[in-house]
């Protein structure tokens, strides 16, 4: 059962998940080649300025892919109002865990892409002896943040359903307007605690803004 | 005139002169003990001052308390209860860390600190008003600001800071040498060391970085001016190729080592102001080579640390996607 909820998963999601981890790949020289172009140092600095820069935004990759992995399945699903996995002789629960499981397989491939990417660049620069590529850790914490980024969204979905898109924006939309008003009423440090609460350990982005780096000492 | 009469003529001007003389000089006597007594008084009474001013400053007043030795002056400020707690709070966290740290001497160290608590700005909302925390030292004070409500956590780091503060000001030659000693997180401070050395013009300085004992030795040693560069080195500053932040990630070494040795050597009378390196590897009872490789070692495995995902961020980030995983299935489509 769960092999063919994982076929349907790639079959549906396969043009996402390739293009995904095809940005994954590409990340570490496009950053090397956009640090590049603006200093004119050491190839192994210039990587290190380009994720000092770009880093972040690997953050946010890992953030909007998962998003699609887990809507696009539940659209299809949607369209045929979830008359075939309720004809199964199987729980809901079960369903939505397997096919929780399936999506989640799936992020491997961009995180591996994204080791490939980062062991290509690296294999590409002569390293001082003192500098150490960290192409596994790297790739690790983009497989968590993908998994936590993925498990939002699966959740989001599979609560809100049809309306999940609007109850994001009204999420995103108060929270902002939380924090605003916070900060205009003068009471920042309840916003400060908002903020930690959600991107500091053990909040749930708080992977996210850990520093994303390729090359370190 | 016979000689007889001109030795008696000079006698007598003499006598004369002495006698004239004696009293002037027994009346500059006097005006010099007056002076001097004046004076004596004078700075008793200077002492004086100092003395009752300094144990005003000291002295617990009733709108006061006294946390493991140190004494948190309100001085009317007008603070609610649940803060007075939090800051009581945060000097008993941060005894208890200098305890683990150096023994149970460790709180020690914030004994004879003195701190004023005012408050800025409205306190309604509350979240406006700003809690400064003045720390008195020798007639001076130093400012922290704080927001309100307090966050532990915030004052916790600065009475640690200051506590680190007092620690080098036992020996000053140490506290010049390391510039700003804060017993930040030791991870954080041996990465930033070790970034240092990695990156520095100093050939000696990537040479300790990667593990060479002896350059370590040669950046570290006031007396091995000319080696602290190589020839061939681009940029060659007659500089110190260590800087606070290296300087700083050994003392922190230090004290993980041994912290109860680093205090009683930081609290003894010896000089500190021979060898830096040799004060700091006696004090952890340590050869300055063991001390050095043990740091070395120490900084090596520090970017790693810092790069990789921590134990507990895995924990957390597989725990966030399992809830989500439990959630999504709580809803069944009708």
């Amino acid at each position: 059962m769960f092999a063919m909820v994982l076929r349907t998963q790639w079959q549906w999601t396969r043009a996402a998940v390739i293009g995904f981890a095809a940005l994954a790949f590409v990340f570490p020289a496009l950053a090397w080649r956009l640090a590049s172009a603006g200093s004119g140092g050491p190839d192994s600095l210039q990587v290190m300025d380009g994720f000092a820069a770009l880093g972040p935004m690997l953050g946010f990759l890992s953030l909007l892919g998962p998003f699609v992995l887990a809507a696009l399945p539940w659209g299809i699903d949607h369209e045929t109002k979830h008359v075939y996995p309720l004809s199964l002789p199987i729980s809901w629960t079960r369903w939505v865990s397997m096919r929780f499981a399936a999506g989640a397989l799936t992020l491997l491939l961009p995180a591996l892409a994204l080791y490939l990417g980062s062991r290509l660049t690296l294999s590409m620069l002569e390293l001082p002896p003192l500098l150490r590529g960290y192409a596994g850790a790297l790739a690790f914490r983009f497989l968590l943040a993908c998994l936590v980024a993925y498990g939002l969204t699966f959740a989001l979905q599979y609560v809100a359903g049809k309306r999940a898109a609007l109850v994001t924006l009204v999420l995103l939309l108060v929270f902002s307007a939380l924090l605003m008003g916070l900060a205009v009423l003068g009471m920042s440090d309840v916003a400060e605690s908002m903020g930690r609460a959600v991107f500091e350990w053990p909040g749930p982005l708080a992977i996210f803004v850990e520093p994303w780096t390729l090359i370190d000492v | 005139m016979s000689d007889l009469r001109v030795l008696c003529r000079a006698a007598s001007v003499l006598a004369l002169a002495l006698c004239a003389a004696l009293p002037a000089s027994a009346q500059s006597l006097a005006e010099l003990r007056l002076r001097r007594d004046s004076l004596e008084l004078r700075f008793k009474a200077a002492r004086a001052r100092l003395d009752t001013a300094q144990n005003l400053a000291r002295a617990v007043p009733d709108d006061s308390l006294l946390l493991h030795g140190a004494v948190l002056r309100f001085n009317s400020t007008n603070l609610d209860e649940r803060e007075r707690r939090s800051l009581t709070r945060a000097f008993d966290v941060a005894a208890a860390e200098l305890e683990t740290l150096f023994g149970p001497d460790g709180p020690s160290l914030l004994a004879g600190q003195v701190w004023q608590a005012t408050v800025t700005g409205p306190l309604s909302p509350p979240a406006r008003a700003r809690l400064g925390l003045d720390a008195l030292e020798g007639g001076r004070r130093s400012t922290e600001g704080l927001n309100l409500p307090l966050r532990t956590e915030l004052v916790v780091d600065i009475v640690r800071r200051r506590a680190a503060k007092n620690l080098v000001a036992l020996q000053p030659q140490i506290r010049d040498w390391v510039a700003g000693f804060r017993l930040a997180d030791p991870i954080t401070t041996h990465y930033f060391a070790h970034r240092t050395l990695a990156l520095h013009q100093s050939s000696p300085a990537r040479r300790c970085a990667r593990g060479n004992i002896d350059s370590c030795a040669i950046i570290f040693d006031p007396q091995a001016k000319d080696r602290w560069f190589d020839p061939s080195d681009i940029v060659n500053f007659d500089r110190d190729p260590t800087s606070s932040a290296v300087r700083e990630s050994v003392l922190r070494y230090a004290v993980e080592v041994n912290g109860p040795g680093v205090l009683r050597a930081f609290q003894s009378p010896v000089d500190s102001t021979q060898d830096r390196i040799a004060f700091i590897a006696k004090a952890v009872n340590q050869a300055p080579d063991e001390l050095l490789r043990g740091w070395q070692a120490r900084l090596a495995e520090s970017g790693a640390v810092r790069v990789r995902a921590a134990p507990a961020s895995v924990v957390a980030a597989l725990g966030w996607f399992a809830l989500c995983g439990i959630v999504a299935t709580r809803r069944r489509p009708k």
